[in-house]
């Protein structure tokens, strides 16, 4: 029986890269495609494939969030991760919202069909590249933050001042202080341009 | 449980006063594993100049803070009256669903 694959992504050369590149395999069968994370959805409702290849940037969600969505509603559908990112990061989330893997978009087609083979069976497939990364970031942990930092961090990055953030969280300008100082320690960074900097390239904000 | 401190590297506080703060985290740990039903729960101590700041952080079921206006509860009177004690400032955040956080400031006894 022939695997059933779906992709989301929203970069039509994309999808249309993978379907000419899955075209002369035989053990496919290209169900489609969705550019959102709603039409992806709505697509699940009639009918499920086997593999869904998804993309971590989507307009209107993330694929960490969606990958968790579509685990929990259909669990029998693997997912595999696709992006130009190898960041241990979204990596990692990708994996715990329940990805069977992770591929890069510059993989091969046998690199594909292995990753396609590997999550059928049950298992997990991450490409060379992603492994390397996962193993060389071990060590570099995105630190802990709690919630008031987070919603600091998001704050400062829309451009706020410290005398803006505290009248919208109703807390002292001292205290939006102390938050963004225990922001610049965690990230060990200089400035809050570091800081904005950082978070944006880990997906924090 | 996750236990991070940032600047505390070679500071010496004074026995009273790390006592009540000892305490303090103390009470809010126990209303989290009594009541939370929370799965991860943060304790963060930073000092920056003269001031420390801890924040108690879960993610269990939260409560509707309101209450605590007229709550005679020994724990929490025991709570306010620890920082108030020690001059700190409390800010708590909870809501029913999203977990619980308390963010509380201490100028450091000279």
């Amino acid at each position: 029986m022939a695997t059933k694959i779906f992709i989301v992504d929203d970069h039509y050369m994309v999808i249309e890269g993978i379907r000419s590149i899955l075209q002369e395999e035989k053990s496919i069968e290209w169900m489609g495609h969705a550019s959102t994370a709603a039409s992806c959805l709505a697509f699940l409702q009639k009918q499920q494939p086997d593999i869904i290849l998804m993309d971590i940037n989507l307009p209107d969600m993330s694929g960490i969030d969606l990958c968790k969505e579509v685990r929990e509603k259909y669990p029998s559908t693997f997912i595999v991760g696709l992006s130009t990112f190898n960041q241990q990061s979204f990596i990692q989330r990708m994996m715990e919202n329940g990805a069977s893997g992770y591929v890069l978009k510059n993989a091969t087609q046998e690199e594909l069909m292995e990753a396609f083979q590997t999550v059928l069976k049950g298992k997990v497939y991450l490409s060379d590249d992603v492994s390397q990364t996962l193993r060389k970031n071990a060590d570099a942990q995105i630190p802990v933050l709690t919630r008031r930092e987070k919603e600091v961090l998001e704050l400062i990055a829309e451009g706020l001042t410290n005398i803006e953030i505290a009248s919208r969280l109703f807390i002292s300008t001292t205290t939006v202080d102390t938050h963004r100082k225990n922001l610049l320690a965690k990230f060990d960074v200089r400035n809050t341009a570091a800081l904005v900097k950082y978070a944006m390239l880990h997906k924090l904000i | 449980m996750v236990y991070q401190s940032i600047g505390l590297e070679d500071t010496q506080l004074n026995q009273t006063f790390s006592i009540t703060i000892y305490r303090i985290v103390q009470e809010i740990l126990n209303n989290t594993l009594k009541h939370a039903n929370a799965t991860t729960a943060i304790v963060q101590l930073t000092k920056h100049n003269n001031q420390l700041s801890v924040t108690v952080e879960d993610d269990g079921k939260g409560f509707d803070t309101s209450i605590l206006t007229h709550s005679k509860g020994i724990g929490w009177t025991n709570i306010q009256n620890r920082i108030e004690f020690v001059k700190g400032h409390l800010d708590l955040q909870s809501r029913p669903g999203e977990g619980t956080s308390y963010h509380m400031e201490f100028p450091l006894p000279e």
